[in-house]
């Protein structure tokens, strides 16, 4: 009997036939396959020896960058301490900038203190900016500066306790 | 007593550098492998180059390969990681061998050789499955390979590959009907 009769459900009587004898179609590899396989894996570095080859390179890599972290981290504290010690070398205290002088006790409410000081730098401040600009700018440069001066003018003016006069 | 070296055996003297022992292996599994990657390439010839690759690259890789697994479970998976990689390359679907139309099995009666009901069979699981399922069911049923086998290969979970062949049993159920009833649509 052969594999189709025996079973009542459809895909059993499938599994039956596929597993049947000298059903499935094998068909025979090229007659070539293993020599042409055989020939590149003559030609192909064994696996042993390429992954002993990778593995000593894998160590002589991870060697190398272990050295040079070491000396770029000791080269650092050297050049660190170094630094520290020469008292002629720039220190980062004398480039911060100097403490400002203190301001002169007056009295004063602090919106009149800002007033007077805007006052006292805005004439320079204007020359400055009118003689930094080249020759054909300067009117508008000047305009700018006197809009400037005028809007500061106005904001100044309403706070409390202020007068620009 | 002349004893003959399991796979793995050859895989572990392979893996020490020994050619012959590969030479032996490679004996072994080129028409299993060849056959196997027929499911998966466009033609022969592609089967034929994917198979080379597939022994090279296991050559190459065999220091990875772990003597707890079964040989031909990480053979087939390179092949199938091969077969993938070369579709998507180039752009192609993946399709089976050239489906041949088998003679009417109705009317040749089975003698010594397989039942033709059962050749027909799986000429129509080469014409009609998608390439997943068929090979799926090459390995089950003419590997026979284990469904947990099968996931590995294939890079699914046992659960995806009993899925995948219960519905190739179910299409070709359909089509064994058709078969039956002399080609027409058995739906009909």
């Amino acid at each position: 009997m052969n594999a189709q009769g025996k079973h009542a459900r459809p895909s059993d009587r499938v599994e039956a036939l596929l597993r049947s004898r000298d059903s499935s179609p094998w068909k025979p590899a090229p007659e070539s396959l293993r020599a042409r396989v055989m020939s590149a894996v003559s030609q192909t570095p064994g696996n042993r020896a390429e992954s002993a080859h990778i593995a000593t390179s894998a160590r002589r890599w991870a060697a190398a960058a272990a050295v040079a972290l070491c000396a770029a981290s000791l080269g650092l504290l050297v050049g660190a301490s170094l630094w520290r010690s020469d008292t002629t070398a720039p220190q980062i205290a004398d480039s911060a900038p100097r403490q400002a002088a203190p301001i002169p006790q007056t009295g004063e409410a602090p919106t009149v203190l800002l007033a007077r000081a805007f006052g006292d730098l805005r004439p320079a401040g204007s020359a400055r900016f009118v003689d930094a600009v080249a020759a054909p700018m300067r009117t508008e440069a000047q305009g700018l500066a006197a809009e400037t001066t005028s809007a500061a003018k106005t904001v100044l003016s309403r706070l409390p306790f202020v007068s620009m006069d | 007593m002349l004893r003959i070296p399991t796979d793995e055996e050859l895989a572990a003297a392979a893996r020490e550098g020994n050619a012959d022992a590969y030479s032996l292996l490679v004996s072994r599994y080129a028409t299993r492998l060849f056959n196997f990657l027929r499911r998966r390439a466009r033609t022969e010839a592609d089967a034929e180059d994917l198979a080379q690759e597939t022994f090279i690259r296991a050559w190459t890789k065999l220091h990875t390969y772990r003597p707890g697994m079964r040989f031909s479970t990480w053979l087939y998976t390179i092949g199938t990681r091969l077969a993938a990689t070369h579709a998507r390359t180039r752009r192609l679907p993946e399709v089976g061998p050239p489906a041949v139309e088998p003679a009417d099995p109705r009317n040749s009666a089975p003698a010594d050789g397989p039942d033709p009901l059962a050749v027909a069979l799986w000429s129509a699981a080469d014409r009609v499955l998608p390439p997943e399922q068929r090979s799926a069911v090459w390995l089950r049923y003419a590997e026979d390979l284990a469904v947990g086998e099968i996931a590995r290969v294939l890079g699914k979970s046992r659960v995806n590959v009993r899925v995948m062949l219960f519905r190739a049993r179910r299409t070709l159920a359909a089509e064994l009907a058709r078969i039956e009833s002399g080609g027409k649509d058995a739906s009909t």
